[in-house]
């Protein structure tokens, strides 16, 4: 199989929900093969076969788009170039964001910072499809988002409420009493 | 992990193991904000001491508290700091943790060893020890437990591991107190243990102490300390002192006459300075006040002002004098230039310098295997002014030593070959280059003692004034203030137990009277007018 050949993802219908539409995306067979769900398939049956592979978890149209995109841009060029990223190790691999990323997460998946439900999804879609190197990447941006921050601002930034008591919170205070 | 009322967070609606990555690649001050944002995520994270050290570890690597690790040596690093404004920038921007106490503190809280030692020293930003911060090793608790001392191993290992010299700082920087948990610690053992040393500076005590009292160009001109051996930078042993009244550590500046004794052991392990002081210990601690604590006791008025101009007096009379020395210092070096009687006899220039630059100069020999001893007793001696005209010669002369050849261009003969290299290895032309400043600087201590002789009594609300800006805590008081009123405070602030220092003002008082009578030692001991000087020839 050349490495331009495509394969098609159909999304779950669900009709209560409009965004979820079963749309059908097509998908370079390298690009889609990152994901781990994807290439288990392939390797239990001949994509031949199955000339579109059915999702079982309903994922919004738009954010499946996103997914095609970043697979699309992060496909990798040979076969052997797919099995190495795709190797399991034990030890933990962090993955370097690139300005792409970046951008990416910034202004498509984020919005801006602003819409977490958009990184949500995308990171719940990367754990269903295996796609680690975007899990890792959607974790990352979280992370980035508390990094710097005081509990004040990650509460308005995560929308976390605080439930502590005064005596709790006084607590807090000289936990955090660590400069004159 | 979900709510029931609020819109969830995304981080209650993560799975475990997702919730669990993010975490794990937070750093260790975020790891504790994230744990202090609600109750589930602070039973879910359910940070431990471990984690406050990491985050304090952490924190004084932030650029906002002074970064890691400064490559160049201690002393040259806190050399800027002899003008106040720069002092106080520093002041706020470097903070070391202690790990006794939990905090970020500048850096009079610490000694010198413990901010810049190899063990407890900050480490440098791309060591592992730096780099391992960037991310917690926090772990959940289902999986095995992490936070024990093999984590600390580790940090050692890495240190005796590597030969890079980027890691060879901060191994051990969880063993760093600062003077007050030092005291709690050995008060037990030793309750005078008040004065612990901070770090040395190569630079004039004057202008650290007392910020421009002689001018902003004095800061530049750094100071030597004379010996048998040649010049050496003068390192200033600076000290922090603990008030008893208030109980706060601060730079001696802070401070007024204390009562001090020289100790016959060697309190303080000190090899820079040789100065009494440094062998001095506290006799009375009550007479350890600082001067806030003093205005507060004893009020704003002529004896208070005259206690805190009476240190600096001396100081600036030392300064004045430590200059001369300088100044005096050259001239003698020069004579045993010229004297130095294992050279080939008969050099031209080491003659016209005997005959016509050192010739009538009381304090120096100019005979040949001359024993040079001269004893200064600094009211006795000329103006530096008088010398001018000698170093005018001087410098006339000096140029002559430094051809290799003679002017027709052949070699030139080994005893004046000789004499350059002696010339060149001396202190003579560093001492000659600076001259004309410490000349300079000398008159303006000298013009600086005469005014404030002249407007002693005078003006005492002003002194206050100036000394109590020094106080690192910024605390002052108003003239308006009365000491009973202060007292009166103090006894609202629950401060008035018979075991507080302003329940015990009467003793204190007593001691003052004492050491005025009985002419204790007081602060500053080695500034003394008289001094002696020996070298050889």
């Amino acid at each position: 199989m050349t490495s331009n050949a495509t394969i098609q993802i159909q999304n779950k219908l669900n009709e209560k929900n409009e965004s979820v539409s079963g749309k059908i995306f097509t998908i370079n067979r390298l690009a889609a093969m990152q994901s781990g769900v994807i290439r288990v398939m392939a390797q239990c049956c001949e994509l031949d076969e199955i000339k579109v592979i059915p999702l079982h978890v309903a994922i919004p149209d738009h954010t499946l788009g996103l997914i095609v995109e970043w697979l699309d841009h992060h496909k990798p060029a040979t076969d052997s170039e797919l099995a190495e990223d795709t190797q399991s190790s034990d030890s933990y691999k962090r993955v370097e964001m690139t300005e792409w990323d970046q951008k990416f997460f910034d202004d498509k998946v984020t919005g801006a910072g602003s819409n977490d439900e958009g990184l949500l999804r995308i990171i719940f879609a990367a754990n269903y499809l295996g796609i680690e190197n975007l899990l890792d990447m959607g974790v990352q941006v979280v992370a980035n988002m508390l990094k710097g921050k005081s509990a004040e601002e990650i509460r308005y930034i995560l929308k976390i409420q605080n439930d502590f008591t005064p005596e709790e919170e006084e607590a807090i205070r000289a936990e955090n009493n660590w400069t004159e | 992990m979900s709510s029931s009322n609020v819109p969830d967070s995304i981080l209650y609606r993560f799975p475990p193991e997702i919730l669990n990555t993010v975490i794990q690649l937070l750093d260790p001050i975020a790891l504790i904000a994230l744990a202090q944002t609600s109750k589930r995520l602070r039973q879910y994270i359910n940070p431990e001491d471990y984690d406050f050290e990491q985050r304090l570890l952490a924190l004084e690597l932030l650029p906002e508290f002074g970064g890691d690790h400064w490559t160049s040596s201690a002393a040259s690093n806190l050399q800027d700091l002899t003008t106040f404004p720069r002092y106080q920038a520093y002041r706020k921007l470097h903070k070391f943790a202690c790990f006794g106490c939990g905090k970020l503190l500048p850096h009079f809280m610490f000694t010198e060893d413990a901010m810049y030692s190899i063990e407890t020293g900050k480490p440098h930003r791309h060591s592992t020890l730096a780099m391992k911060l960037w991310f917690t090793d926090w772990k959940p608790d289902h999986q095995e437990p992490h936070r024990d001392k093999s984590d600390r191993r580790t940090q050692r290992d890495a240190y005796n591991a590597s030969t890079r010299r980027l890691e060879y700082y901060g191994h051990d920087r969880l063993k760093r107190r600062c003077h007050e948990c030092t005291f709690q610690d050995k008060r037990g053992e030793d309750g005078s243990a008040v004065q612990v040393s901070c770090p040395i500076l190569g630079q004039r005590q004057l202008e650290r102490f007392y910020p421009g009292l002689v001018g902003p160009r004095f800061s530049g001109l750094s100071s030597y300390k004379w010996t048998a051996g040649g010049a050496w930078p003068y390192k200033v042993r600076l000290y922090s002192i603990r008030c008893p009244g208030c109980e706060k550590w601060q730079e001696r500046r802070a401070f007024g006459s204390i009562v001090m004794t020289l100790s016959n052991d060697l309190v303080f392990d000190d090899d820079y300075t040789e100065c009494p002081e440094c062998r001095a210990v506290v006799v009375d601690q009550d007479s350890a006040l600082c001067h806030y604590c003093y205005t507060r006791v004893f009020g704003r008025n002529d004896k208070t002002a005259a206690r805190f101009a009476r240190p600096m007096f001396e100081m600036l009379r030392h300064e004045r004098n430590t200059l001369f020395r300088q100044l005096v210092f050259g001239w003698s070096a020069v004579a045993d230039f010229a004297n130095w009687p294992h050279g080939l006899p008969g050099n031209p220039l080491k003659t016209r310098i005997c005959h016509e630059v050192l010739d009538g100069l009381s304090f120096v020999k100019t005979e040949p295997d001359a024993h040079i001893s001269l004893m200064l007793v600094c009211d006795d001696l000329p103006q530096p002014s008088s010398f001018r005209p000698r170093m005018k010669l001087l410098r006339q002369i000096m140029p002559d030593f430094s051809p290799v050849r003679n002017p027709d261009g052949t070699e030139a003969r080994p005893d004046v070959l000789e004499a350059r290299g002696e010339l060149l290895g001396s202190w003579i032309p560093p001492w000659m280059s600076r001259y004309e400043l410490m000349e300079e600087e000398y008159y303006a201590c000298t013009a600086a003692l005469d005014t404030i002789q002249s407007s002693f009594g005078k003006n005492p609300e002003s002194i206050i004034d100036y000394m109590l800006s020094f106080d690192e805590y910024g605390r002052t008081i108003s003239s308006s203030e009365q000491c009973d009123q202060t007292t009166k405070t103090a006894k609202e602030n629950k401060k008035w137990d018979s075991t507080s220092y302003f329940g015990r003002i009467e003793p204190i008082r007593r001691a003052e009277a004492h050491a005025e009578k009985q002419q204790a030692y007081v602060l500053f001991p080695f500034w003394t007018t008289q001094f002696r000087v020996v070298f050889f020839g």
